[in-house]
């Protein structure tokens, strides 16, 4: 059975929707606004992102959504239904933690089917096994399932916790940093694994991490959050390239955007009102004439490129060195910019 | 002149052996950096240059003294832990002075000193500080303080930013960098990450199971990796392996790879077996259009990355990851042509792991372990 029939058949049941809403949620801890008046709808199939720093607000709106808290004020709705106060159980969600909890001196088998052999199910042993087996195939672990979950690599345990989420056949999913605890390379191919799995079954899904490469890859849509607040939502390329102020645009980009200061730097298409110029590293190019001269001041290498810092005007400015380019440690440079972001007194985004 | 050279070195626990017979010399004022995964045998030779362990055999010099087996008391040489061992109910003053203090310096000196950390820290404002209340990156900041206050001759740092998160991660790299060069100071730095790794050392030593796996610059160890493993470790994405049987000869410019003949660059010697892998990094791989490939595949991932999108592609010879434009038009499922650089690839012995010598090592080379 080929992936996309595999998809097809944990998808059973047709037509199925879900679809979920936050609507003016607040959460306190104490003293703590965690989130404050929080609208957010997920579509159907729809996976969403929200991303910001520790202690923005972003786990508490997934356990909001799963039931794990009880918001302080608004409401959560799933298929038009209030589950405001209906218990996580009875939700019909699953939820993927940072660090998998799996049964240790338990088979990867009986760790995925363990949802499936819960007394209320009372679902064949048969079905158990075809079940288990093709969410096995799935997540490309099916040589490991008589094995011991402790005998398992890092990315296989994430896997195998990924695949206990699927079993039951879900019609949402929440994940809170499931691949934090991974090391670089595994994470990195991780992410293009859930993007597939995302993709192969149409899931309607709520994630949540501080990775902006996660976020970028996998979402529909990015919620940005900042104190408890949805600071914007929108496609990666809009958050990206359109950034509603200089927060936003700090949390995508790497190395990060460049905040140059409006009253030393006169760009041509500049509106009155710019107080910030916002540009990103790799928009900034080596020319014969351009806009601006620096110096360099530093060189790093990056393996595939070269990050170059340059000095001008009291300020600092990051250029990704492009293919073709060269560059030496004290040189002086003309510079062009591409796509500059202009941002008021406010730092809000001048359209 | 406080350079390091590290002859022979071993060291087992048991009958594990977590150094093996390493050879290397850090130069005066280097920043080099020890990169492995955990249980490579980096933060091993660390602790015995700085005399936490004792090695078995081998010898460690400082500034042209033998130190392998002084006490860690002795060795001119200052130690940053990962986790920011900090005398808790001491002000931040009292936890940089602690060292000079100890040496019983004059209090005057002790003063000039202490200006002279925290300003090149930025942490003037906090010297009456406790430390209890400090976030990650000024804790961090004052154990560096403390390290930097002696005038080692060395330092040595254990992955001094894995307890930080991404974000001071970032900043603390750059405050290390400029640490450095403004001081100047022989450091050894041991980390399991690859991006610290290349944006701060001055050179790199790659480990694996004890063993030096090469030395070189960032430059030379990402564009001329002498192993698999150094090429397979280094690199996010990480380098595309491709499987190749063929029968090879010295001079080759070629490879057959699914009836194309595909440019590599021209090799010194001969694979000593036919099945070898193709090392090729997403960067060096172009898309093209259907008629113009060299290796053609079905598009199975696209992920964006803002200033670009990260390709997954399924071909006959396994998946190939590549690097595309953004204006760039593609879709799931689409076929779509890759042409594969023939100046940047690498052939790897698919059994042992070595890279075949080929004009690409010419331009030098890295010390192979």
């Amino acid at each position: 059975m080929g992936p996309r029939s595999i998809a097809s058949f944990l998808m059973r049941g047709e037509g199925r929707m879900a679809e979920v809403r936050l609507q003016r949620v607040s959460k306190f801890f104490d003293d703590i606004h965690a989130v404050n008046d929080l609208s957010l709808a997920i579509q159907d199939k729809e996976c969403i992102v929200l991303l910001g720093p520790t202690g923005a607000g972003k786990t508490t709106v997934l356990r909001l959504v799963a039931g794990l808290e009880r918001p302080d004020a608004g409401q959560v709705f799933i298929d038009q239904r209030d589950v405001t106060s209906v218990p996580p159980a009875a939700r019909d969600l699953t939820f993927v933690f940072q660090h998998y909890s799996l049964y240790p001196h338990y088979s990867v088998f009986d760790n995925l089917a363990f949802p499936l052999r819960a007394p209320g199910r009372g679902m064949k042993a048969a079905a158990i096994k075809k079940r288990v087996t093709e969410v096995a195939e799935l997540l490309h672990i099916r040589s490991k399932l008589a094995n011991k979950v402790t005998e398992l690599s890092g990315g296989e345990m994430q896997r195998v916790s990924i695949g206990r989420s699927l079993v039951r056949n879900p019609k949402i999913f929440l994940m809170d940093e499931p691949l934090a605890s991974l090391d670089a390379q595994l994470r990195e191919s991780m992410r293009t694994e859930l993007k597939r799995i995302q993709y192969e079954l149409a899931a309607t899904m709520l994630y949540v991490t501080h990775d902006q490469f996660e976020a970028m890859t996998l979402a529909d849509q990015i919620g940005v959050l900042r104190d408890g607040q949805l600071v914007q939502l929108g496609s990666p390329t809009e958050i990206y390239e359109k950034p509603c102020d200089v927060y936003v645009a700090q949390r995508l980009g790497t190395p990060r955007i460049n905040l140059l200061n409006a009253r030393e730097l006169q760009l041509r298409s500049m509106p009155a009102q710019t107080v910030t110029i916002g540009i990103r590293p790799e928009d900034v190019r080596p020319a014969a004439s351009g806009a601006l001269a620096g110096r360099v001041v530093k060189l790093e290498y990056k393996g595939e490129n070269t990050t170059v810092t340059l000095a001008m005007k009291g300020e600092t400015l990051q250029m990704v060195l492009a293919a073709g380019y060269s560059a030496q440690m004290h040189q002086d440079m003309q510079l062009q910019l591409r796509n500059p972001l202009f941002f008021d007194g406010q730092d809000r985004l001048i359209h | 002149m406080a350079e390091i050279i590290v002859r022979n070195l071993h060291k087992a626990f048991g009958d594990f052996n977590a150094v093996i017979n390493s050879n290397f010399t850090i130069a005066n004022g280097e920043f080099f950096v020890m990169l492995g995964p955990s249980g490579c045998g980096k933060t091993t030779t660390l602790r015995m240059i700085a005399g936490l362990e004792m090695a078995d055999r081998g010898s460690i010099h400082l500034d042209g003294q033998d130190i392998t087996y002084l006490r860690g008391s002795q060795r001119d040489i200052a130690f940053v832990f990962q986790f920011f061992a900090l005398y808790p109910h001491m002000n931040v003053r009292q936890n940089i002075s602690f060292p000079l203090r100890v040496q019983g310096l004059a209090r005057k000196e002790i003063k000039k000193r202490i200006e002279e950390v925290a300003s090149m820290l930025r942490i003037e404002h906090l010297l009456t500080k406790r430390v209890g209340g400090l976030s990650g990156g000024d804790k961090q900041r004052v154990a560096l303080g403390r390290a930097i206050i002696r005038r080692a001759k060395a330092f040595l740092m254990d992955e001094p930013l894995g307890a930080l998160d991404a974000e001071f991660r970032e900043l603390m790299c750059k405050e290390l960098k400029t640490l450095h060069s403004s001081i100047n100071a022989t450091t050894v730095y041991v980390t399991h990450d690859q991006v610290e790794a290349m944006s701060m050392g001055d050179r790199i030593c790659v480990m694996d199971h004890g063993s030096v796996m090469q030395i070189g610059t960032p430059q030379e160890i990402y564009a001329r990796p002498r192993t698999r493993f150094v090429a397979s470790f280094i690199g996010s994405p990480a380098m595309n392996f491709l499987p190749v049987h063929g029968a090879f000869k010295v001079g080759d410019r070629s490879i057959h790879i699914g009836g194309k003949q595909i440019g590599i660059p021209q090799l010194r010697t001969k694979p000593e077996r036919a099945e070898v892998l193709l090392g090729i990094r997403p960067e060096d791989i172009t898309v093209t259009s259907l008629d113009r490939a060299e290796m053609p595949g079905e598009v199975i991932g696209i992920e964006y990355m803002g200033s670009r999108r990260l390709i997954t592609v399924e071909t006959k010879m396994g998946q190939i990851r590549t690097w595309l434009s953004n204006d760039r038009a593609i879709q799931y499922k689409q076929n779509i042509g890759l042409v594969l650089s023939s100046t940047r690839s690498i052939l790897f012995d698919k059994t042992n792991g070595a890279a075949v010598d080929s004009v690409l090592f010419d331009e030098g080379g890295g010390t192979h372990g």
